[in-house]
């Protein structure tokens, strides 16, 4: 288990500075550069913040630079919002996000798993079609839809919720809904197919012939193994909606990172592109890390060797 | 099919319009009202230092925490602001200002003329790096010299002579440096603070300003919070105890919330909103001095030839561009610099400068005439161009209607290629296109703010256009210190650039604002400044 760990912590390495070094040749291999963006400069001008930034330099030191600062921990300074640094965007950004990404994760198990699992016992009934065909219009819809919708009766037609803002709990409930939309149906479907899956295996019908009612037949028997996949999946979810998500922010006017994450690459905002990207993957590779480490306490027959 | 849904969520937004909750009206007794302003503006400013940013974003800030020496008061004139009177010399170059009595930085401590000299310096300081230096170092003596390092800093003709009292030297006489100086380029920041702390200015609990108002709270991404200064000169005639800019990117959300009565106004109604609102009595349409072109490629095959390049510009019909597809309340322009700035002979530069065979609808006849003469009888033989723009819903549209229009007016074809921002800038610099969408909005109300960019040997925006006696003439007319001289010369030069059609000139826009009827005495310039210091909240 220790080596495991171990080896898994260096895979992780590796794969960030891959990400840092992809992150760093793509963004620099799209036209335009920090001070292009929006604006207008006169050439003297422009050499001179090229010159306060480094971004004159060989490709190979700017690369150096930020790798130097990155294993600190330090991002660097932003290019777009002058005086701050991108650790403090990051800092500023994410708890809005991720307070918002939480919430939406556990709403989403809170609702999704049972969701599923009801659709999975009524399979074939009404039911179960019904669940269908809410999943469906919860993947296809796109968030800015169910945003501009719920925001429209919620909170202008009703005045239930405030139109904008992070300012108080309440202003999170309709981004949240926005959030969640997709994570939710694509968890009911998972936990529906793969509990189906699992109710046809051997061990169920023995479970079933030794008289169990269904209840304990699902909940004892069914259920771990159905929720594998849904574990599975959950980690990679998880960090998706932590990261924020620029549409949902923008129309609810959320202070969070995911609007910030988008625009640096409009802005060109180099260093905090790659910081941005880098902290998303950190986030990432975290928990599909923790996600694997779940998988032995759900199900024991899985090792972790090797 | 995001359009659509915010023409939906709009459609929908009117028929509420008549149940929609107006801002409570909470128990307003004897006349007054609580003096509280929430306004919704687009973005975050990319820095919090005056001296620094030539983003607009930073405008409700800067113009309403900071004062400069001279201001604009609800009638777009410049008053004095920090300076209380100042002189000019007969040659026109030397500006000595004096400062009011007792100025103080909102914490209390005395502002200076050193504060001003100190700021203004940092502007010529290559290290510092302003994206508004040129805005310094073109006007200010020994500025270029001292921002390209081969004069230091003490030899800029920038000197604070006493506490009270700053004296400028200009390299040349400059009609138009009080307007300037009216930007938030030209702000004073706190000597000791800035000096201490380069990054000064993101400090939120220790920022120092010396305007009307002062920073309470800055949230990134949520909204700029500022209370009434108590230590501002005119602080007894400053009405409003709270100002809160709240940041709304999504317009749609920010009309959907001043509907609801939580905010008091806002910036920029949805285009697809206007029609619907432009009758109503809180929608306001500001005028603004800008200019939308189009850019021409003179280098491209096919527009080499002016006479084309007039044809193009003479077969647009802008009255229907502006009613008919865009909805808007913008103004034909006629020429390079639009309306606005007002001659020494008092009348406006633009209807003085004529507009050179243009009209607002289209003149088909003329156009067909000119592409003949330029050996385009035949106009199945015109060479097939692309009408780019940049990622931007207006600018789309304007695309769309010249592409139909050139069809349907001269029977040419053309393609619509499209780019996000700094890619089209890029392909702009590189001459790698035919017409392409782009725009000025004067940061300072003057034509130079205009022809200026278009000079020199590295102009900021590429047509392949160049011409030493424009150069010339610009030059010129700077060091004139008889105004209507330099007018005329202006006009010289403006008619030299016109006449060869580098640009396909379009509409002057208008920003569009909603501000509750109970606000009073507010105003936005044509250059964009926020004049929100005399704002009065009625009772409601």
């Amino acid at each position: 288990m220790f080596f495991y760990i171990l080896k898994r912590l260096g895979l992780m390495a590796v794969t960030l500075f891959m990400v840092l070094l992809l992150t760093f040749l793509l963004m620099h291999a799209i036209p335009g550069g920090p001070y292009s963006a929006g604006k207008r400069l006169p050439p003297a001008v422009m050499e001179a913040i090229e010159a306060k930034y480094h971004l004159n330099d060989p490709l190979a030191a700017q690369f150096f630079d930020f790798l130097k600062r990155i294993v600190r921990l330090d991002f660097g300074p932003s290019f777009k919002y002058e005086g701050m640094s991108v650790n403090e965007l990051i800092a500023k950004g994410f708890p809005v996000s991720a307070t918002l990404g939480v919430f939406s994760m556990l709403f989403v198990l809170a609702v999704g798993i049972p969701l599923g699992v009801f659709a999975a016992v009524k399979k074939g009934k009404w039911q179960d079609a019904g669940v269908t065909f809410l999943t469906t219009l919860g993947v296809t819809i796109p968030s800015f839809v169910t945003a501009t919708v719920l925001l429209y009766f919620l909170a202008f037609k009703l005045g239930w919720f405030p139109i904008f803002g992070a300012d108080s709990l309440k202003g999170y409930i309709l981004p949240m809904l926005a959030l969640s939309g997709y994570s939710l149906a694509y968890i009911t479907r998972l936990t529906r197919s793969s509990l189906l899956d699992v109710l046809r295996s051997d061990y169920i019908r023995s479970a079933r012939v030794k008289g169990l009612s269904e209840g304990k037949v699902i909940a004892r028997h069914g259920m771990r193994n159905a929720l594998i996949p849904v574990v599975t999946v959950v980690g990679p979810l998880f960090a998706g909606l932590l990261m924020g998500s620029f549409v949902v922010e923008r129309i609810f006017a959320m202070p969070g990172m995911g609007r910030f994450f988008v625009q640096s690459i409009t802005n060109r905002d180099y260093t905090a592109i790659v910081g941005f990207t880098i902290f998303y993957a950190a986030v990432l590779v975290t928990l599909v890390f923790v996600v694997d480490i779940l998988y032995c306490v759900i199900d024991p027959r899985i090792k972790l060797e090797r | 099919m995001m359009k659509k849904v915010a023409a939906i969520l709009t459609a929908a937004l009117l028929m509420a319009g008549c149940s929609a909750v107006q801002p409570s009206a909470d128990a307003q007794t004897g006349g007054t009202a609580e003096q509280k302003l929430t306004f919704a503006v687009l973005d975050d400013p990319d820095s919090l230092d005056p001296n620094y940013t030539a983003n607009t974003f930073a405008g409700p800030l800067f113009f309403t925490a900071f004062e400069g020496l001279v201001k604009y008061d609800t009638g777009n004139n410049l008053v004095p602001g920090q300076a209380e009177k100042w002189t000019l010399s007969d040659d026109g170059l030397v500006y000595t200002f004096y400062l009011r009595d007792g100025l103080k930085w909102s914490d209390g401590t005395a502002l200076t003329a050193g504060d001003f000299e100190f700021a203004w310096k940092r502007l010529l300081d290559p290290g510092y790096a302003s994206q508004n230096s040129h805005l310094a170092y073109a006007y200010i003596k020994n500025g270029k010299a001292v921002f390209d390092g081969e004069m230091t800093p003490d030899q800029a003709g920038i000197k604070a002579l006493d506490d009270k009292t700053l004296e400028v030297t200009l390299e040349a006489p400059c009609s138009f440096f009080m307007s300037l100086l009216a930007t938030w380029t030209y702000m004073p920041v706190n000597k000791a603070k800035a000096e201490n702390n380069p990054d000064w200015s993101r400090d939120i609990a220790n920022y120092v300003s010396n305007g009307p108002y002062k920073l309470s709270d800055y949230r990134l991404g949520e909204g700029i919070y500022l209370v009434k200064n108590e230590n501002y000169w005119n602080s007894a005639n400053v009405k409003l105890e709270t100002l809160s800019f709240k940041i709304m990117q999504d317009t749609s959300t920010a009309l959907a919330a001043y509907e609801r009565g939580e905010l008091d106004g806002m910036l920029r109604v949805p285009s697809s909103d206007v029609p619907q609102y432009r009758a109503r009595e809180d929608f306001h349409s500001m005028p603004q001095f800008g200019n939308t072109y189009w850019l021409v490629n003179t280098t491209s095959p096919g527009l080499t030839d002016p006479r084309v390049r007039k044809a193009l510009a003479l077969a647009v019909d802008r009255t229907s561009l502006i009613e008919d597809a865009l909805q808007a309340t913008y103004d034909p322009v006629l020429g390079h610099v639009p309306k606005g700035y007002i001659q020494s002979d008092g009348k406006d530069y633009r209807e003085a400068g004529g507009n050179y065979g243009l009209k607002p609808n289209a003149d088909i006849e003329e156009a067909k005439r000119l592409l003949a003469e330029a050996g385009y009888e035949d106009l199945s033989t015109f060479p097939r161009l692309r009408l780019g723009y940049y990622t931007n819903d207006t600018a789309k549209k304007v695309a769309e209607t010249l592409q139909q229009m050139y069809k349907q007016n001269l029977g040419i074809e053309m393609d619509i290629v499209s780019a996000e921002w700094s890619v089209f800038y890029d392909q702009v610099v590189q001459l790698d296109y035919d017409i392409c969408a782009m725009g000025d909005l004067g940061t300072y109300l003057h034509p130079m703010a205009f022809l200026s960019t278009f000079a020199g040997d590295a102009p900021p925006l590429e047509t392949g256009w160049r011409n030493p006696e424009y150069d010339r003439l610009l030059e010129e007319s700077l060091k004139q210190t008889d105004p209507s001289v330099s007018d005329s010369m202006m006009h010289q030069a403006e008619d030299l650039f016109m006449n060869d059609f580098p640009i396909i000139p379009l509409y002057s826009g208008t920003q569009s604002m909603m501000m509750a009827t109970y606000v009073e005495n507010w105003y936005y310039s044509p250059v964009g400044a926020f004049v929100f210091d005399q704002i009065e909240i009625l009772p409601h």
